[in-house]
C-alpha cells in the first residue's frame, strides 16, 4: 500500500546524491549465491550423501534380489546359470515345493504362537509390577534382561537348558523320577521348546511398552470406578484395557513382523529338524541360499518374504500415526 | 491417588477393620522377586557354568569353587581374536552411521521439502526387512568384489539397520531443540553448519550418545549377517560361540564363559540407555 | 546510514497472502513499532528483515545495500526473540561474546567487550551463570546485550516484553528506550500492545492482515487515526463508536435515536452510514440535563481518573474523568462530547471522514 506523500516521513538526502527510490545492488562480489540457495546447498550437502549411502546399500541389494530372483543361479556354475530364459521359474518352483509349503505353515505356527505368548506374559508382568516402589523398579530393569541379551546367547542358554547332560532342568527331573528324553530332538516338541525359549527373550519387549502405557491413565476414571464399587477385574477390564488397546495392537505387529527373522535359536537350538519340523521360511531360505548356495531360488523366496513384510509394515506405519488417539 | 494404588487396594478402606497383612502389602514386591528369580535363572545358570571348573560341568551339585579356568582357556583359543573384531566392527559400523546419518537427520528435521515422508517410510522398510533379503545380495557383491570375510564388508552391511537407527532416533532429538536458538546463532554470524556445530549438536549430545551406544549394541549381537559374510578372518564373537558348540561341543564350561563374556558389554550398556530402549527398539514404526 | 526501506514486499504461506504490497521507509536512528492484532503479518516482516524469511516479492535495503538474498549473518543486525533464545549450554558470559569470537575477535578484547555490555546493562554478576538459572528480566536483559554487543545498524525486536509480568514490563520499556536513546541506532520493534508503541515508538505502523493501516508519531495516530481500525486499536481504553446516519443540515441521528451534531466543516449527504467516534476522555461528564442522558452501568475508579462505564441509548459507553464524582451504578448523568474531538468514519469502508 503506497503511503500518501503527505504522510511519508521527511527522507534525509542519500549519500553521494543517490535518489532513494531506485533500487541498488549491494556491494557483494556480483556471483554471491542468495541466501535460500546457499541454504539449500548447505543442505543438500548434509542429506544427499546418506540418501545415497542409504540407496547403494538398500535399493541396489533390492534390485540384485530382484534380478537374481528371476534367474537359476548357483554356485556350481555362476556364468552358466545367470540367464533370464525362464524368469519366473523359481517362482513357480515355489508353489510345487512341498518343502517350502510346510515352511510356511511352520512360520505361522511359531509366529501366531509365540507372539501370543510374548503378548499375554508381558501384559501380566507389567500388570504385576506396575507400581511405585523401588523393589518393583529394580525388578523392572532386570526383567529387560533377557530381551537385551545378543541372540546367540540366548540361544546359548537355552542350548543349555535342553541339553539333558547339563540342564539342571532334565537333571531335577531325573532326580524326582520323572526322565525327560531331550525336548528339542523329539519332534512332537521341538517346534513348542523354541516357541518357548523366544517366548523367554521376547515378553521384556511386549512388558516395556504396556508399562509405559499404563504410566499415563489417568487417575480421575480410576478413582471414579473405584468408588462406584468396581472389582479389579472389571476396573482391568473397562478402564485400564481400552487404554492399552492400541500398545497391545502395535506389540503384536512388532513382534510379528520381527518373528519372521528368527534365526539364531533355530540355527543353535535345531538347525531346522529334527527334519523339517522347525524348518521356518527364512531358515528354509537360508539353507536353500548358503547351504545348497541355489542363489537364484533362495532370492526367490527371500522377495517373497519381504512382500509379507512390507505389507505388514505399512499396517504399522498407518497404525503408528492414528493409533495415539485410539485409547481415550 | 497413584493409578496403580487404585487399582489394587481394596475398593472400600472401611472394609479392612486392621492393618492389612505382610502379604497383602508386599504379596506383589515378593511375587515379583519370586517371578524374577524364576525367570532369570536360564540366564543365571550359564553365568554359573562360566565359572566353574571345566571337570564340573556335569556335575549337578551347586556347590563349586569358582575359578576363572574357563575365561582363561577362552582368551587363549582364539576366541580373543573374534572378540577383537566384534569390537573394531561395531565401533566402526556405528561411526559410520553417525557420520553419515546425523547430519542427514539435521536436514530432516529442519527443511522442509516434499519426499519428508517417502523418506520416513524408506527407513521403515529398512528396519523391517528380514537381513536375508540383504544378505544374498550382498553376499554375492562382497564375493565377487573380494570383500567376503573382511571387516569392511561386514561394517558396510551394518549400515543397513544402523543408517536407519540413527536417522530416525536423531530426528526426534532435534526435533526437541527449538529452531529459534538456530535462528539467534544465523544471527550472531553462524551459518547452517556452524549454527548446527556451536549450537544443536553441543545440545543434543545426550541423545547423540545414546543413539551411538544403541547402534554399537545392535551391531554387537548380530548373528545372521556375520554368519554368512564371514569365514575365518573377520569372524565376530557371536560366530565363534558357534564355532566352539560345533567342533568342541562338551567343553560347556568354556562355551558359558564366550556366552557370558559376549553379553557383558551389551547388558552393561543397556542399563546406561534403557530410557530410551523403547524408542530405539520401535524405529521406525512409532510416532513418538 | 542505517535506514530500513521495505519496497512493495509480499509474502505468501501454502497460498494464503501473508503481506500485500507492503511499502515502508524507516529513517537512521529511528525507533519504528510495528503494532497490530495476531496474524497481521508484523513478524513475518520482521523475520524477513532479519533474513530468516524468503522475500516473495519486493525489496528490502538497508541504507543502500540490498538485502534481500544476503544471509543473516551478513545483514549486520541484530534480533532480540520474544523467547530471548539464549544459549542454554553457554555462560551469559559466552552468550554476550559468542558472536564475537565467531568473529575472530581476541580473546582480551572479546572479554572487555563483554564487560562492557555487562556493566551497560547491570550483569556483571551475572556472566558465570547459565541462562536457566536467571530471572525472566535478566534473560531480557542478555538477549538484548547478544545484540548490542555487535554493534549493529538496526535492532529488530519481536514482542520481547510478553512474557515479562506487568510491572517488569513497565520497567523494561523505559530500559529500551533509554537505550535507544543513547545508542540512537535503527530500531524495528514488534509488538501487539499498543501501549508499548505508544510510548517507546518515534512512529508507529499499525498493521492488519498484511495491510499498513497507518503509519504516524504515536500522537497523530492518536489524535488523527485514518480509519475506524485505527482508531478502536490506539488508545486504552478504546475509542467510543457510535453507529449512525447522517441528517439534513449537519447531524447525525445514532442507531438508536441520540441526535449529535457533526463536527463544523464536513457536509455528509443524508443517509450516509457513518461510524461516530468520541474517546472515553472527550466525553464531558455533567448532570443528566446538559448532556446526552445515559445511565451508568460500572464505576472503575484508578485513583487518578474515574473509568464510567455507561450505557448511551442502546449503546454501551466508556468515558473518563479526572475529577472525583458521587456517581453510583445505576445513577442517571449526562455525557457532552467535545466537539472538536469528534471522528467520522465511513461505516462501510472504515476510512476517516473528517
Amino acid at each position: 500500500m503506497q503511503l500518501p506523500p503527505a504522510l511519508a516521513p521527511a527522507l534525509p538526502a542519500g549519500e553521494a546524491g543517490q535518489h532513494y527510490y531506485l533500487p541498488s545492488r549491494t556491494a557483494a562480489p556480483a556471483a554471491a549465491p542468495g541466501w535460500q540457495r546457499q541454504q539449500r546447498r548447505a543442505y543438500g550437502w548434509g542429506l544427499y550423501p546418506a540418501l545415497i549411502v542409504l540407496a547403494l546399500v538398500t535399493l541396489a541389494p533390492l534390485l540384485t534380489l530382484i534380478v537374481v530372483s528371476l534367474t537359476p543361479l548357483s554356485l556350481t556354475d555362476p556364468a552358466g546359470t545367470f540367464h533370464f530364459r525362464d524368469p519366473l521359474g523359481n517362482y513357480r518352483q515355489l508353489l510345487q515345493d512341498p518343502r517350502f509349503v510346510h515352511s510356511l505353515w511352520v512360520q505361522f505356527q511359531l509366529s501366531s504362537v509365540g507372539v501370543t505368548l510374548q503378548l499375554l506374559t508381558g501384559l501380566g508382568i507389567a500388570l504385576l509390577l506396575h507400581g511405585r516402589s523401588p523393589v518393583l523398579g529394580a525388578v523392572r530393569s532386570l526383567f529387560l534382561i533377557p530381551m537385551v541379551l545378543p541372540p546367540i546367547v540366548v540361544a546359548l542358554i537355552w542350548k543349555i537348558l535342553y541339553t539333558p547332560d547339563i540342564s539342571p532342568l532334565h537333571q531335577a527331573l531325573e532326580a524326582l523320577g520323572w526322565p525327560l528324553r531331550s525336548l528339542i530332538a523329539n519332534p512332537d516338541t521341538a517346534l513348542w521348546a523354541v516357541v518357548a525359549a523366544d517366548t523367554w527373550q521376547w515378553f521384556p519387549f511386549t512388558m516395556l511398552m504396556v508399562l509405559a502405557a499404563l504410566q499415563m491413565i489417568p487417575d480421575d476414571p480410576l478413582e471414579a470406578a473405584r468408588m462406584d464399587g468396581a472389582n479389579r477385574w472389571q476396573l482391568f477390564r473397562f478402564i485400564v484395557f481400552p487404554h492399552i488397546r492400541a500398545v497391545l495392537l502395535v506389540c503384536a505387529l512388532f513382534r510379528l513382523i520381527d518373528s519372521f527373522k528368527a534365526f539364531p535359536l533355530l540355527y543353535v537350538l535345531t538347525n531346522g529338524g529334527p527334519g523339517t519340523v522347525t524348518e521356518v521360511t527364512n531358515f528354509y531360505g537360508f539353507i536353500q541360499a548358503f547351504n545348497f548356495s541355489f542363489w537364484g531360488y533362495g532370492s526367490a523366496i527371500a522377495l517373497v518374504m519381504l512382500a509379507g513384510v512390507f505389507a505388514l509394515s505399512a499396517l504399522v506405519s498407518r497404525l503408528g500415526r492414528d493409533g495415539g488417539d485410539d485409547a481415550r | 491417588m497413584h493409578a496403580e494404588a487404585a487399582l489394587y487396594e481394596p475398593p472400600f478402606p472401611s472394609d479392612q477393620p486392621r492393618r492389612p497383612g505382610w502379604l497383602r502389602r508386599h504379596g506383589r514386591e515378593a511375587a515379583a522377586l519370586l517371578l524374577l528369580a524364576l525367570l532369570l535363572f536360564p540366564f543365571l545358570w550359564m553365568v554359573q557354568l562360566a565359572l566353574r571348573p571345566a571337570e564340573d560341568a556335569f556335575e549337578p551339585g551347586l556347590l563349586f569353587v569358582p575359578t576363572l579356568d574357563a575365561f582363561r582357556a577362552l582368551w587363549q583359543d582364539q576366541f580373543a581374536r573374534s572378540f577383537g573384531n566384534s569390537l573394531l566392527t561395531s565401533t566402526l559400523s556405528t561411526a559410520l552411521s553417525l557420520l553419515i546419518g546425523v547430519p542427514a537427520a539435521y536436514v530432516l528435521t529442519r527443511w522442509r521439502f516434499r519426499a519428508r515422508r517417502h523418506v520416513a517410510l524408506w527407513i521403515l522398510c529398512t528396519r523391517m526387512a528380514p537381513p536375508i533379503a540383504f544378505t544374498i545380495p550382498f553376499f554375492l557383491a562382497l564375493r565377487w568384489s573380494g570383500l567376503l570375510d573382511t571387516v569392511w564388508g561386514l561394517t558396510l552391511i551394518y549400515l543397513t539397520f544402523n543408517l536407519a537407527i540413527v536417522i530416525w532416533l536423531m530426528q526426534s532429538f532435534f526435533a526437541a531443540i527449538p529452531a529459534a536458538l538456530e535462528e539467534a546463532a544465523w544471527m550472531d554470524g553462524c551459518g547452517i553448519w556452524s549454527a548446527f556445530r556451536h549450537v544443536t549438536l553441543p545440545l543434543a549430545l545426550p541423545g547423540l550418545v545414546s543413539t551411538a551406544v544403541l547402534c554399537f549394541i545392535f551391531s554387537w549381537s548380530d548373528f545372521f549377517f556375520a554368519l554368512i559374510l564371514t569365514r575365518t578372518q573377520a569372524v565376530t564373537a557371536p560366530v565363534a560361540i558357534v564355532n566352539f558348540l560345533q567342533y568342541d561341543g562338551w567343553e560347556w564350561t568354556k562355551i558359558a564363559a564366550a556366552g557370558t563374556l559376549v553379553m557383558l558389554p551389551v547388558v552393561a550398556f543397556t542399563l546406561l540407555v534403557r530410557k530410551y530402549l523403547v524408542r530405539g527398539l520401535t524405529a521406525g514404526g512409532v510416532k513418538d | 546510514m542505517a535506514s530500513i526501506s521495505l519496497r512493495n514486499l509480499r509474502k505468501h504461506y501454502a497460498g494464503q497472502a501473508v503481506l500485500h504490497d507492503l511499502s515502508l521507509e524507516i529513517g537512521d536512528g529511528e525507533f519504528v513499532a510495528l503494532v497490530g492484532p495476531s496474524g497481521c503479518g508484523k513478524s513475518t516482516l520482521l523475520r524477513m528483515v532479519a533474513g530468516l524469511e524468503a522475500v516473495d516479492a519486493g525489496e528490502i535495503l538497508l541504507g543502500t545495500q540490498r538485502l534481500n538474498d544476503v544471509a543473516p549473518r551478513e545483514r549486520n543486525i541484530a534480533m532480540v526473540f520474544q523467547n530471548y533464545a539464549l544459549y542454554p549450554h553457554m555462560s551469559v558470559a559466552d552468550n554476550l561474546g559468542f558472536a564475537l569470537r565467531l568473529q575472530g575477535v581476541r580473546p582480551a578484547l572479546l572479554k572487555q567487550r563483554v564487560d562492557e555490555v555487562a556493566a551497560t546493562l547491570d550483569l556483571q554478576g551475572l556472566l558465570d551463570r547459565r541462562p536457566a538459572q536467571l530471572s525472566g528480566g535478566q534473560r531480557q536483559r542478555v538477549a538484548m546485550g547478544r545484540a548490542i554487543i555487535r554493534e549493529p545498524r538496526a535492532f529488530l525486536f519481536d514482542e520481547p516484553l510478553s512474557n515479562l509480568d506487568a510491572k517488569l514490563r513497565v520497567q523494561m520499556r523505559t530500559e529500551i528506550k533509554a537505550l535507544h536513546q543513547r545508542l540512537a541506532t535503527t530500531t524495528l520493534y514488534v509488538t501487539h500492545d499498543q501501549i508499548e508503541a505508544m510510548t517507546m515508538a518515534d512512529r508507529i505502523v499499525v498493521l492488519k492482515n498484511g495491510y499498513i493501516e497507518q503509519v504516524g508519531t504515536p500522537l497523530e495516530l492518536y489524535d488523527r487515526p485514518r480509519n475506524a481500525f485505527v482508531a478502536g486499536f490506539i488508545g486504552s481504553p478504546a475509542m467510543n463508536l457510535l453507529a449512525g446516519r447522517a441528517q439534513e443540515g449537519g447531524r447525525v441521528l445514532t442507531d438508536d435515536g441520540l441526535e449529535l451534531p457533526l463536527p463544523a466543516g464536513l457536509t455528509l449527504a443524508p443517509g450516509r452510514a457513518v461510524w461516530l467516534g468520541v474517546r472515553p476522555e472527550h466525553l464531558e461528564v455533567t448532570s443528566s440535563d446538559q448532556g446526552l442522558r445515559a445511565e451508568v452501568q460500572v464505576l472503575e475508579p484508578t485513583g487518578a481518573e474515574t473509568q464510567i462505564a455507561a450505557r448511551l441509548g442502546g449503546q454501551n459507553v466508556i468515558a473518563v474523568s479526572r475529577a472525583r464524582l458521587d456517581l453510583r451504578p445505576g445513577s442517571a448523568l449526562g455525557l457532552r462530547p467535545v466537539a472538536s474531538r469528534l471522528h467520522v468514519f465511513d461505516r462501510t469502508s472504515g476510512a476517516r471522514l473528517n
